[in-house]
């Protein structure tokens, strides 16, 4: 890719920290996001909260933060449901992932992605792209495929089996 | 999510539409020709195979599937011979032109011509095709000279340019019917595509040779005159004796087509355009007649009837929550139009189920053919009677219910009938019977599939099941559950009820594919005088009556049509009663299952707890929930891999607040706790 062409990601909150994914992968924010629109799926492993009706689909709603090794959502926490389209093994899998909050929409040149630091991390690192230095804040880009799809999708299906 | 599925780039629209209707064409033959077999002189039959064959001969060449041509020609001839009496129909033409009919259905399929096995069957039939209608000929051939005299001098040969686009496509007219009809009144020889600026558009240069005249022509393109420039070539048949270099006239024909389509609105400068005035006039009949016909039934992709009943489903959910929320803000003033809003979804829920449903005849054809051609196989003689065949089945249903019934009609056959010697040896007619009966009460539909064959043998199944370990030497068992090992993964009906040679095609594959239904199989059987499978479907998979419990905060869902009664009972005596798992109901203990306790849910337990007693299976079992809410009609959402996971819940549903409710997997459930005890 042109190291000049930039991109827009949609920018979210974890606690303290700050991620972005692209725009493109971005089906839906579900905004009501009190623990009634998430119905708690038994059984399920522990980092999927839930499911939830987005169009018409049953869909699977990733607790994010555990994922990120962060401290669970408090009882009654508000966060809201960013719904995303992966493409897994070539196929699509609609997945809601559970965010403190959207913060904005922010457009990322390639040139300014920088590697991400080795140490200091209080989360799963090789959930992580790269790194984007703004406002004198790091904004972490995700690598979805590899943060809440394999990991669910296989979990689930060997429960399946 | 999309629905567009309109890819003009990637397959041309008309070719997609030849193809269905070609698979249609070829499906109604399979029928025809058992039909024929049955009363071989019916010359309306033998009409109608010819004109099959034909008009498949005419499209195929549009699009390529010129070995499709080829063999329909030759299969048109021979049916030509029989309509004109110079052949007689016998078994061996009938049972070439199934297996004709295959060989279509292959090439249709095959369209690269990869496939060498179909190559040489290709080469085969035509030989036979020759070889047949010359033996006709030769016998008859002082006649067909004189015939072909006699008719050559009324002959008129017509060129017609069609030029369709996406308009056409839009408009859903089929130019397959066009085609069709020209095949009705004449002979199409030769149908050729012209090059033309764009995707979306395909021109085509058809010639059409016979006694007809301008009138029948217009009546034939009805539908699609106002892209056809049609042109009288000449008084007589010009693909005859080689009068004329056809490539040239071709050549020239097309030039001055496109002549023609710079100026469109000249028609035809050597037939002028028939007033449409009179046309209307003097074919009103056939008109009618013809739209009747081809507008009654409308053929829609099953993927827009999909998203026709996602968009359904999402309206139902909407209305219902907008139902909901206007009671709480008490807002009178709207509550009349919200209730008709929700009244309306309803029917247009139901209107819509409605149209996805199909009936159950539209798949036996392919059961009648199976039955002949396994029968013939196993030199058995059966006849094979369906009653019922107007029930209707969802959609999705009806592709899932065909090959468990495949199965389980191979299995009738294989291992219910016996040989005519046997029978006769038994005091049985020599013809076996395989009766398919479907019909229903409800919601619930239910398919019988009867033979009067040899039945089961108990004692044969039970000692296999004991020696391979299914069950214990000194096992209790009613006959059904001893049928029901049948169904038991790895039980060989093969080796243990019968010792003919084949495969003894697994019941356990056809029981699976009914629980993932919904449904249910019961088996009965006397030995000496057949067996019966009953498949019990709902006649709707997508849509459920259920009562709506809730457990701590989960909500569930469990179908209506299994519980048998609701009462409640103390939880502290039912958590007694869970080491033994069972408790008393109507003085006898059945399994239960508590949705607290299998769903480890928390939440502050209530005093009481509600129980519903459920049968399936013919078996009971009682499920203990917090609260019965009421019922609830569900439109059940598909969960992907979530639900695999799952061995009690087998779909989701969506409530009117926006709340997801898991449907309780019944059967599952039944089973898993039947097994414990």
């Amino acid at each position: 890719m042109d190291s000049k062409s930039s991109n827009s990601y949609l920018l979210f909150r974890l606690q303290e920290e700050l991620f972005a994914v692209s725009v493109h992968k971005v089906l839906e924010i579900i905004e009501t996001g009190d623990e009634h629109t998430i119905t708690h799926l038994p059984k399920a492993p522990p980092s999927i909260s839930g499911v939830v009706n987005f169009r018409g689909h049953v869909i699977p709603v990733v607790n994010t933060r555990l994922k990120f090794d962060l401290d669970d959502y408090p009882e009654k926490a508000k966060f809201v449901v960013i719904v995303l389209n992966l493409i897994l093994n070539k196929k699509e899998h609609i997945i809601g992932a559970k965010s403190d909050k959207v913060v904005d929409v922010i457009e990322i040149t390639e040139s300014d992605i920088k590697p991400v630091p080795e140490v200091g991390q209080g989360y799963n690192s090789e959930y992580i792209k790269g790194v984007v230095h703004r406002d004198g804040k790091f904004i972490m880009l995700l690598n979805l495929e590899a943060a809440i799809g394999t990991d669910e999708i296989i979990q689930l299906k060997e429960e399946a089996s | 999510m999309d629905n567009n599925n309109l890819d003009v780039n990637n397959i041309s629209q008309f070719k997609h539409l030849f193809i269905e209707e070609a698979t249609n064409l070829l499906n109604s033959m399979e029928s025809i020709i058992l039909q024929l077999e049955e009363n071989p002189n019916n010359l309306e039959l033998i009409q109608e195979v010819f004109r099959v064959m034909h008009t498949i001969k005419g499209v195929s060449g549009m699009y390529g599937y010129t070995a499709m041509g080829e063999l329909t020609h030759q299969a048109e001839n021979i049916y030509d011979l029989i309509r004109s009496r110079k052949l007689n129909v016998d078994k061996e033409i009938l049972s070439t032109t199934l297996i004709i009919v295959d060989q279509l259905f292959a090439l249709l399929k095959d369209e690269n011509h990869n496939c060498v096995e179909c190559k040489e069957k290709q080469e085969q039939l035509i030989d036979w095709c020759k070889s047949y209608s010359l033996k006709a000929t030769n016998e008859s051939s002082q006649k067909e000279i004189h015939i072909e005299q006699l008719t050559d001098k009324d002959m008129v040969t017509y060129n017609i340019i069609m030029h369709t686009n996406q308009s056409v496509v839009d408009r859903r007219i089929n130019i397959f019917y066009a085609v069709k009809d020209l095949a009705e009144i004449g002979e199409i020889r030769s149908i050729n595509p012209l090059p033309v600026d764009s995707n979306e558009e395909e021109r085509w240069s058809i010639f059409v040779v016979g006694n007809f005249d301008n009138n029948d022509i217009e009546e034939a393109l009805m539908f699609v005159y106002e892209f056809c420039i049609i042109r009288k070539v000449a008084d007589f048949d010009i693909f005859k004796d080689g009068q004329l270099d056809l490539n040239q006239k071709q050549l020239q024909l097309e030039e001055e087509a496109r002549e023609a389509k710079e100026a469109p609105e000249i028609k035809d400068p050597i037939a002028p355009i028939i007033n449409p005035q009179q046309t209307k006039a003097t074919n009103t009949d056939t008109m009618i007649a013809s739209i009747k016909q081809n507008m009654n039934r409308v053929s829609v992709e099953s993927e827009k009837l999909d998203y026709l009943m996602y968009l359904v489903s999402e309206l139902i959910t909407t209305s219902s929550q907008l139902n909901l929320s206007s009671t709480e803000i008490a807002c009178a003033s709207i509550r009349p139009q919200i209730e008709k809003l929700d009244r309306l979804s309803k029917q247009f829920r139901n209107n819509a189920l409605d149209i996805r449903l199909i009936p159950i005849r539209d798949i036996v054809p392919k059961f009648n053919r199976l039955v002949r051609d396994i029968s013939l196989n196993l030199e058995k003689k059966v006849e094979f009677v369906t009653e019922g065949m107007e029930t209707e089945l969802d959609k999705s249903s009806i592709d899932m219910i065909a090959e468990p019934m495949v199965h389980m009609l191979r299995n009738a056959l294989d291992h219910g009938i016996e040989t005519p010697e046997e029978r006769i040896s038994k005091g049985k007619d020599a013809k076996g019977k395989i009766t398919l009966k479907a019909g229903s009460s409800g919601n619930t539909i239910f398919i019988k599939i009867s033979d009067d064959g040899k039945g089961f043998d108990k004692n044969k199944i039970f000692k296999h099941a004991i020696d391979k370990g299914f069950i214990e030497p000194d096992a209790k068992l009613t006959d059904k559950e001893i049928y029901n090992l049948i169904c038991l993964p790895g039980f060989s009906t093969a080796d243990a009820v019968t010792n003919i040679s084949g495969r003894g095609v697994g019941m356990d594959v056809v029981k699976q594919k009914i629980s993932k239904m919904r449904g249910e199989l019961e088996i009965s059987s006397t030995q000496g005088e057949g067996t019966t499978f009953t498949i019990r479907l709902q006649q709707s998979i997508a849509i459920l009556d259920t009562l709506l419990v809730a457990s701590g905060k989960m909500k569930f869902l469990i179908p209506l049509s299994d519980v048998d009664e609701c009462s409640q009972k103390y939880y502290s005596d039912v958590e007694k009663r869970i080491k033994f798992g069972t408790v008393d109901y109507e003085e006898e203990l059945i399994p239960f299952i508590s949705l607290r306790s299998l769903f480890e849910l928390n939440g502050e337990t209530k005093k009481m707890a509600k129980m519903i007693v459920i049968t399936k299976n013919k078996k009971r079992i009682a499920i203990f929930a917090d609260q019965i809410i009421g019922q609830h009609q569900a439109v059940l959402k598909p969960m992907g891999e979530l639900v695999k996971s799952h061995k009690e819940i087998s779909a989701a549903s969506v409530l009117g607040n926006g709340e997801v409710a898991f449907l309780l997997d019944t059967t599952n459930i039944n089973q898993e706790i039947i097994a414990k005890n």
